[in-house]
C-alpha cells in the first residue's frame, strides 16, 4: 500500500515538474529545425506584392530559407537584423536574428542564406517589407 | 540674382516635398497585468510614417513578430487571442490633431494628440491618444502610451484563464524617424 502511494506521489511530482516546464518553457530556437520551404529574396517579395493573401497562405508562419544579397546589417538594443535586397528599391526582406546568433564575417554586398519564421508583409504607402523573425544564418 | 531666386524657390519646394519621416524599426510593446500573471510582448520591426506637412501618421505591425519570454504565451497570443494566421497585421492610420504646435525644424518636445483608426484582430475603432514628438538636432522621434480594452477588438478570453489576462492592455510605442527621400 505504501509502495503504491509512493509511486503515485512520484508520478504526481514528475507530472507537476513536466507541467511547470511546459508552462515556463522559453521560445525554442529554430536553428536546428528544417526549413519548410526555400525561396529567393526576389521571389518572396514579388509573391507578396502580387498577391498578399495567396503569399500568406504559402509563407505565413512557415520556416522559410531565403537566399539573397545582404544590403545592410544593423544592431539596435541587442537585436541584430540582416536586410536582403529585393528588385524593389523601397522594399527589403528584413531578417530579425535569434538572440545570441553571431553574424561572423558576413558583410553587405555578399550573398547569404537565412532561415527564419515568416511573419508576413508590412506595408505603408510605398514601403513594403517581408519580415522574418527568429532567423539564423545558414552556412553552406 | 535671378539664379539665386530660382535656387531658393527650388530649395524651399524640396523641403516642402521632403517632409515625410519614416521608420522601419518602430518598437511596440504591450503589457497585460492581471491578478495571476504579468505578460508582455515586444515587436521591434514596426513601420511608421509621419507627414510633417499634413500631420498624417501611420503605423503598421505584424502580429507574429511579437516576442515573449515564454513559448506558451507566444503560442496562445497568436493562436487563441490574436488569431494571427487570419489577422496577421495591426494598423493605425490617423492625424495629429494639433499639428500647428509642432515645429519640425526646432528642437523641443511637443505634446500632441493623435486621432485615427486603430485596427486590431480585424476590428477597427477610432481612438485618440496623447503622444510626444521630440525634435533633437533635426532628428525626429515619437512615443505614445495608451490602453486598449481587448473586448473592443473581439478578443475572447476563456473564463478559465480570465484571471491571467488583463481586460485592458497597455501599449507603448516608440520610433526614431528618418527623413524619407522623395521618389524621383
Amino acid at each position: 500500500m505504501r509502495k503504491i502511494i509512493l509511486i503515485l506521489l512520484a508520478i504526481g511530482v514528475i507530472g507537476a515538474g513536466i507541467g511547470y516546464y511546459m508552462v515556463n518553457k522559453p521560445v525554442p530556437s529554430l536553428e536546428k529545425k528544417k526549413a519548410d520551404l526555400e525561396v529567393t529574396a526576389a521571389k518572396l517579395l514579388t509573391d507578396y506584392q502580387l498577391n498578399e493573401t495567396a503569399a500568406n497562405e504559402t509563407y505565413l508562419g512557415k520556416l522559410v530559407l531565403v537566399s539573397g544579397k545582404v544590403v545592410d546589417i544593423t544592431q539596435e538594443n541587442g537585436i541584430k537584423k540582416i536586410h536582403l535586397e529585393t528588385p524593389n528599391p523601397m522594399s527589403l526582406i528584413i531578417c530579425e536574428l535569434e538572440t545570441g546568433m553571431e553574424i561572423g564575417e558576413l558583410k553587405p554586398g555578399e550573398e547569404a542564406k537565412i532561415k527564419g519564421s515568416c511573419t508576413g508583409y508590412q506595408s505603408i504607402g510605398d514601403m513594403g517589407d517581408v519580415i522574418l523573425v527568429q532567423s539564423t544564418l545558414v552556412k553552406e | 540674382m535671378k539664379n539665386l531666386i530660382v535656387f531658393a524657390l527650388l530649395f524651399s519646394a524640396q523641403i516642402a516635398i521632403g517632409q515625410k519621416y519614416f521608420s522601419k524599426t518602430g518598437k511596440i510593446s504591450f503589457y497585460s497585468e492581471a491578478a495571476m500573471e504579468k505578460i508582455e510582448g515586444h515587436n521591434t520591426s514596426a513601420s511608421t510614417v509621419i507627414d510633417a506637412s499634413t500631420g498624417a501618421v501611420e503605423w503598421g505591425v505584424l502580429i507574429q513578430g511579437f516576442k515573449f519570454e515564454k513559448s506558451l504565451m507566444q503560442d496562445h497570443f497568436n493562436e487563441n487571442y490574436m488569431e494571427s494566421s487570419i489577422y496577421p497585421k495591426a494598423k493605425f492610420k490617423g492625424k495629429i490633431d494639433n499639428l500647428a504646435i509642432v515645429n519640425f525644424s526646432k528642437d523641443g518636445q511637443y505634446n500632441v494628440n493623435v486621432t485615427g483608426a486603430l485596427e486590431i484582430h480585424g476590428v477597427t475603432k477610432t481612438v485618440t491618444t496623447p503622444a510626444v514628438i521630440t525634435i533633437k538636432g533635426g532628428a525626429v522621434s515619437a512615443r505614445s502610451k495608451f490602453a486598449v480594452a481587448i473586448a473592443d477588438y473581439k478578443i475572447e478570453v476563456p473564463k478559465l484563464v480570465a484571471e491571467n489576462i488583463a481586460e485592458k492592455v497597455n501599449i507603448e510605442i516608440i520610433a526614431d524617424y528618418q527623413l524619407m527621400n522623395p521618389v524621383p
